[in-house]
């Protein structure tokens, strides 16, 4: 039997912001290569939980220890080598070519200068073929669709060549098949790649469907299941309020209430 | 890429046609044949040979630093504010830089006229830009609407020109009539030492520029991207700060205020070479830049007559429309 490895350790974390604590008592193993989904309301601290990780905001207590080292130990530079990350807010500036968005990502491996070795080219590629977007690389990001534009974010991220990628809601905006795709892609990243992947998302259905471990944000805490514990754990069913949407444990989806 | 080496060299060649034609053009009549004598061999004619060698060259070559410089340090505030109408002019970096000159000008009469060098003249512009710059920051810092901070900016700017007011008020006519004349903008009063400490001062501001490229592509995703790439904000900050402060404040220091350049051009070299990558950005701006600032003084000139216009008005005469007709344009400005 092969020994599990945890990448991503948190002891008696507490999230949130200075007026509103999300979460408190959060103790979880991430383990290597797997695909992790972060579920949960609205509001109740999902992308809280994320930024927390990537250290965009800092933890109120507590502590996160990647590869068991404390993540505040991580040199900026170093965590860069580390954990990649694709967010929801578009922010960025659209005047760039989709090749070199994605070249950017090598910047934790580039000179001082930036330029790209024959290593960066090719893990471009790579990054490029894997999301099937050979036709758009010269492009402006400003001439993409919502599809073609999350294609190019992933593979930014993939082109960064980390152990760990962070996504907030990386689905949203986007059509059936584009999330199909997107979900599969990460299931190939974790299983044929050993990368570890934590996003969140408020695809449920498709998260229990594809998932090795699902963390459920909800009432202050943040507890790891597998989809089979946590459609057996019936919180699902009490995750929304049950005169709007149920959750069918058998057919394991979300269902409208009739009036 | 290999396209764009080509443009940088093809532009460069017009750089080198327009600085000569700027070298002919002037209110003495001197014939094209003789300013090449004059620039690549001996001439006879001593008074042509001091024109050009002692006033039109030191000239082009300050309208090169002073286009170049503006334009690069527009480009870094709007990277830095995230703001496209970002400009050393708007957010009032250039009157942080006139009420240090200001202070050093008309302030002498109760300072002592010990401040009264060029040198101290260049470091209050410089430390006037830096200090205003640093407000506004501090300021953007806590307000994300960006139209707040350049109305900020304007205050900014209405406060500082307040001050010179009191001082002007207060200050002596010759004093006064110095610091109007250094407020036109001149490019033509600066001899060749002080071009020597204006290239020294340009050619850290680019270093430090150099220094931050990759940092600033990476901001172009915005400052959590930024981080995850591994930017040190804090650090990029500072260094964008002082490279601003020294493009800006040291050009406003020799030839004055010079509005509109440093929002106009990088918008005009977006437009044109169709990146906001800075590899490339950067020296086609610093080449625009240039171009844009020698065709004004061509202009300001007036060929063929004794009268020169202030080069303030008109950069400003031909960068205001050029900016309307920016936010006109369907596109969306992007930075």
């Amino acid at each position: 039997m092969e020994t599990k490895k945890h990448i991503l350790t948190t002891k008696n974390l507490s999230i949130g912001y200075e007026k509103k604590q999300l979460a408190q008592d959060v103790c979880l193993q991430l383990e290597t290569g797997k695909l992790i989904a972060v579920i949960g309301k609205n509001g109740e601290g999902k992308s809280t939980f994320l930024k927390t990780i990537m250290r965009e905001i800092s933890a109120l207590s507590g502590k996160i220890y990647l590869e068991s080292k404390n993540l505040d130990d991580y040199d900026v530079k170093d965590l860069a080598t580390q954990m990649a990350i694709v967010l929801t807010k578009t922010s960025f500036s659209k005047n760039l070519s989709v090749f070199e968005f994605i070249a950017f990502a090598r910047q934790p491996y580039t000179n001082w200068i930036g330029k790209l070795t024959p290593t960066d080219q090719q893990k471009i590629e790579e990054a490029i073929s894997l999301l099937e977007i050979e036709d758009i690389v010269q492009k402006h990001l400003f001439e993409l669709s919502d599809g073609q534009l999350q294609k190019t974010q992933l593979a930014r991220a993939v082109a960064q060549d980390t152990p760990i990628i962070l996504l907030d809601e990386p689905t949203s905006h986007l059509d059936i098949y584009h999330k199909a795709f997107v979900f599969k892609l990460l299931k190939k990243l974790t299983s044929k790649f050993n990368k570890t992947i934590v996003f969140a998302t408020h695809e449920i259905e498709l998260a229990l469907q594809i998932c090795d471990q699902i963390l459920l944000v909800d009432h202050q805490k943040i507890e790891a299941f597998s989809p089979e514990n946590l459609i057996a754990s019936h919180q699902l069913e009490t995750l929304f309020p049950k005169n709007f949407v149920v959750f069918d444990p058998v057919e394991k989806r979300f269902k409208i209430q009739p009036e | 890429m290999k396209n764009h080496d080509l443009y940088i060299v093809f532009s460069l060649l017009i750089l080198v046609v327009f600085t000569l034609t700027n070298i002919s053009l002037g209110s003495v009549y001197i014939p094209v044949k003789e300013v090449f004598k004059i620039l690549f061999q001996q001439s006879e004619n001593e008074t042509w040979q001091y024109i050009i060698l002692d006033y039109r060259l030191p000239k082009a070559i300050t309208s090169i630093f002073v286009g170049s410089g503006l334009a690069l340090s527009g480009l870094l505030m709007q990277n830095l504010f995230r703001n496209p109408l970002a400009g050393p002019y708007i957010l009032g970096i250039s009157s942080g830089a006139s009420l240090g000159v200001a202070l050093v000008i008309l302030g002498s009469s109760f300072l002592g006229s010990f401040l009264l060098g060029n040198t101290s003249i260049v470091i209050a512009s410089s430390l006037g830009s830096c200090l205003v710059l640093l407000a506004v920051l501090g300021v953007a810092s806590k307000i994300k609407d960006t139209m707040a901070i350049l109305i900020i900016g304007l205050m900014f700017a209405s406060f500082t020109s307040a001050m010179v007011s009191v001082l002007s008020f207060f200050s002596s006519a010759e004093s006064l009539q110095k610091y109007i004349f250094w407020s036109f903008g001149n490019l033509g009063n600066i001899s060749w030492q002080e071009v020597q400490v204006f290239f020294i001062c340009w050619f850290i501001g680019l270093l430090l520029t150099l220094f931050c490229i990759k940092n600033l592509n990476s901001l172009l995703l915005g400052e959590a991207y930024a981080k995850s790439l591994g930017v040190n904000l804090k650090q990029n900050k500072f260094l964008v700060i002082v490279a601003t402060g020294i493009l800006a404040g040291s050009t406003t220091a020799f030839v004055g205020p010079i509005a509109f350049v440093g929002l106009a051009v990088p918008h005009l070299t977006r437009l044109v070479i169709k990146s906001s990558n800075h590899y490339i950005l950067i020296p086609f701006n610093l080449i625009f830049g240039a171009l844009i600032m020698l065709v004004c003084d061509s202009i300001s000139q007036l060929p063929g007559s004794v009268y020169t216009l202030p080069i303030n008005a008109v950069t400003s005469a031909f960068g205001a429309p050029i900016v309307i007709w920016l936010l006109l344009r369907k596109k969306k400005l992007m930075f």
